[in-house]
């Protein structure tokens, strides 16, 4: 990951927490028991999305490869496929950061 | 999942531009060149463009490529010049029909027209940080 890592959270890191995420979804820790045990649309997207960012990356620090080991001369493309893994990065960083606000949000409520 | 879709086109096109400024390179350093990889004087190239559609981008939008490199079939000019290694019986030596003014103002276009590509990419990406910044 040569390009596109602003901050110390990985996609690697991530994904175990979709996991666990999860698993605590299984052990009945979370309200809604319609979802419990069941088809998890939601998180499948999620690590869908995760993974198209991760894809991203590794593009990324492919084509920046090929440039400098002297296969490819597209200097523009490795910037490009540069840019667009940092894109995608700050709008899954964006996405986490909304999803846990909503959480603590729901917390936060009155019973 | 295509966040900068506008980013496959304009790469295409800086691809193709790069090209260009390739290819004058080529017809500036072979100005001189009396005798080229077919025995003879160089002949400049040139670079003709054409539109192919961009499946990334959407549908029906259009990228470009390099569609041909041909060459210049004008003959170059004619030096009298008998000390030359490559003149005829007479003395004449046939140039190659490279015009370094030309190749400049080529040049130039090109480079200008990557430029012009490379801020369309600056653009998409400034786009797409506004639009995550909304809400923030």
């Amino acid at each position: 990951m040569l390009v596109g890592a602003p901050a110390p959270l990985t996609v690697r890191n991530f994904q175990p927490e979709i996991g666990r995420t999860n698993e605590l979804k299984a052990a009945g820790l979370t309200s809604g028991a319609s979802q419990v045990g069941g088809a998890d649309p939601f998180g499948n997207m999620m690590k869908k999305f995760v993974n198209d960012v991760d894809s991203k990356m590794k593009v990324s620090s492919q084509e920046s490869t090929k440039v400098m080991t002297g296969e490819s001369t597209n200097l523009h493309q490795a910037m490009i496929a540069g840019q667009e893994s940092s894109v995608a990065f700050t709008m899954m960083v964006e996405l986490r950061n909304k999803l846990v606000e909503s959480y603590q949000e729901l917390m936060r409520a009155q019973v | 999942m295509n966040i900068l879709s506008a980013t496959s086109i304009t790469g295409k096109a800086l691809d193709a531009e790069k090209t260009r400024v390739d290819i004058t390179s080529q017809n500036i350093a072979n100005a001189n060149t009396t005798k080229g990889i077919d025995g003879k004087p160089y002949q400049r190239r040139v670079v003709a463009f054409e539109s192919i559609l961009d499946e990334i981008a959407g549908q029906n939008m259009q990228g470009v490529r390099v569609s041909e490199i041909s060459s210049d079939k004008t003959p170059g000019e004619i030096v009298h010049n008998p000390q030359h290694p490559h003149a005829d019986k007479d003395g004449n030596v046939q140039m190659p029909n490279v015009n370094i003014a030309f190749e400049m103002v080529d040049m130039l276009t090109a480079s200008r027209s990557y430029e012009a590509n490379l801020s369309v990419v600056r653009n998409a990406r400034q786009m797409a940080a506004q639009a995550m910044s909304i809400g923030r």
